[in-house]
């Protein structure tokens, strides 16, 4: 009982510091997009926003092993509960390596490690969509089916996260010459198109995630 | 008479069985309204502890001498907005709280007029958008004043009022609902702490903006950023209290 308690209070608070965390990253990149602002202070906020954005990162690679945790401990999937471990051991190598990703300023060292991570999301969102599909239709691994519309919400962030990285390259790029070059009419085009495509996805991940955290109190009988 | 209540009878089941197929046929759904209160809830602590992240990390930025003025003011700009969502959560989870309870079974003696708890809450919410948006004006400061003696009002209410309502057994209130009151009423002596250990900062920020940056002017910005963490702490471990026990719902 005790431990349950204590796994659904992490459960909560990760989503607290994921979609509370977005909210300032959220809002702090219109400054930081903004042409009206001078390079180094652009600069500044896209360093306190990326180190903001940590929280969300952290919160949702963590989701994992705590998620499958209160799986296991409620007896909701039919693998016996010690498999859980490997939950674990996957969910701190991979919070490890977003915060090598994070942390490491070397771009040549980074770039292998970044395409392993994006290999990652991908694998992870299919064998989540997998799980989802499997228990909704043969209860297989989930037993319950709100529980297996929580995973498919999940692994949409997921991929809505994949689908940030995608849109948000030509802002990279451009912030990155912006900041050798100097602002230019074409350089805070691409910025403002670039962010405003990523907006987008940033949306549909709060939007998922507030659904799955209404499933998750509500747990309807599908 | 004996006819008429089987005819009762019969026509209850009939609407009875009218209403099933109806829930049948369109496949109606029930949500229980304690589930949108329940939810409401945690979404007053993401908006509370998850948007005050930014804020105080934000606010270490503010410090750092190494920033010119225009990207501080950029930041007291983010912070600004982001700050409105903690400060409306502090509002908004005694009343939702209050509506959990009754969901619960608590006041049930007094019925709908449950609702009227609102109102307090509603007013405190223009004393705090008053004392922030007419900040450096007397209107401010009566904003400012009101918004004081609300929150003295809660605290007196939750550590005398509920520990009366508690000991002397006129409601029947359970261990763990006390202990959360007792640590709302913790986290807005944090709050307090917070409001008056950083009055200091935005003078000093005003004469930084209006007189560039001397090192007696950082000296006063760090100090009152210094005073109010342990402030900030304290009322984050109250938080994050308040909702573990929510959950454990512990019994003493």
């Amino acid at each position: 009982m005790f431990l349950e308690s204590v796994i659904l209070w992490l459960h909560i608070l990760l989503f607290v510091y994921w979609l509370g965390g977005d909210l300032g990253v959220f809002y702090s990149s219109r400054f930081r997009n903004s042409p009206k602002y001078d390079i180094k202070t652009r600069q500044l906020i896209a360093k306190i926003t990326s180190n903001i954005d940590m929280a969300p990162k952290t919160t949702m690679v963590l989701m994992i092993p705590i998620g499958f945790s209160l799986v296991a401990i409620n007896n909701l999937w039919i693998f016996p509960n010690w498999i859980i471990i490997f939950f674990w051991i996957f969910g701190i190598a991979w919070l490890i390596l977003v915060w090598f990703l994070h942390l490491t300023k070397n771009a040549e060292k980074k770039a292998p490690w970044t395409k392993f991570d994006l290999i990652l999301r991908y694998c992870l969102c299919s064998v989540l969509v997998i799980i989802s599909v499997t228990s909704f239709f043969n209860n297989y691994p989930l037993l319950e089916n709100w529980l297996a519309l929580k995973v498919l919400l999940f692994a949409l962030t997921i991929f809505c996260g994949i689908m940030i990285r995608i849109s948000a390259k030509p802002y990279i790029l451009a912030f990155g010459k912006m900041t050798l070059e100097g602002s230019s009419p074409e350089i805070e085009k691409v910025i403002t198109e670039s962010a405003a495509k990523a907006r987008r996805w940033v949306k549909a991940i709060w939007f998922l995630i507030s659904i799955a955290a209404f499933i998750g109190i509500w747990k309807p009988i599908i | 008479m004996v006819f008429n209540f089987h005819r009762s009878i019969y026509r209850n089941l009939e609407t009875h069985n009218l209403i099933f197929t109806l829930v049948k046929r369109t496949k109606l759904i029930f949500i229980d309204t304690q589930i949108f209160w329940l939810t409401f809830h945690v979404f007053i602590l993401v908006y509370w502890l998850g948007a005050d992240i930014s804020v105080f990390y934000g606010s270490t930025q503010l410090t750092n001498t190494k920033n010119s003025i225009e990207t501080r003011l950029v930041i007291v700009k983010i912070i600004s907005f982001v700050n409105w969502f903690p400060n409306i959560a502090n509002i908004l989870i005694f009343p939702v709280g209050i509506m959990l309870l009754a969901g619960l079974g608590y006041f049930t003696e007094v019925g709908k007029l449950i609702y009227l708890v609102w109102f307090p809450f509603l007013f405190w919410f223009f004393f705090i958008a008053g004392s922030i948006t007419q900040r450096g004006t007397s209107m401010g400061k009566v904003y400012l004043y009101l918004d004081s003696l609300m929150r003295i009002l809660l605290i007196s209410f939750v550590y005398i009022g509920i520990s009366f309502l508690y000991f002397s057994d006129v409601i029947f209130i359970e261990d763990w609902v006390l202990l959360k009151f007792y640590l709302y009423g913790y986290i807005l002596i944090c709050g307090f702490g917070i409001k008056y250990s950083y009055s200091g900062f935005a003078p000093a920020f005003k004469n930084l903006i209006e007189n560039g940056p001397s090192i007696e002017i950082e000296k006063k910005l760090s100090a009152s950023r210094k005073m109010v963490k342990p402030w900030v702490l304290a009322l984050w471990l109250g938080l994050v209290l308040l909702s573990y026990i929510g959950i454990s719902k512990p019994d003493f």
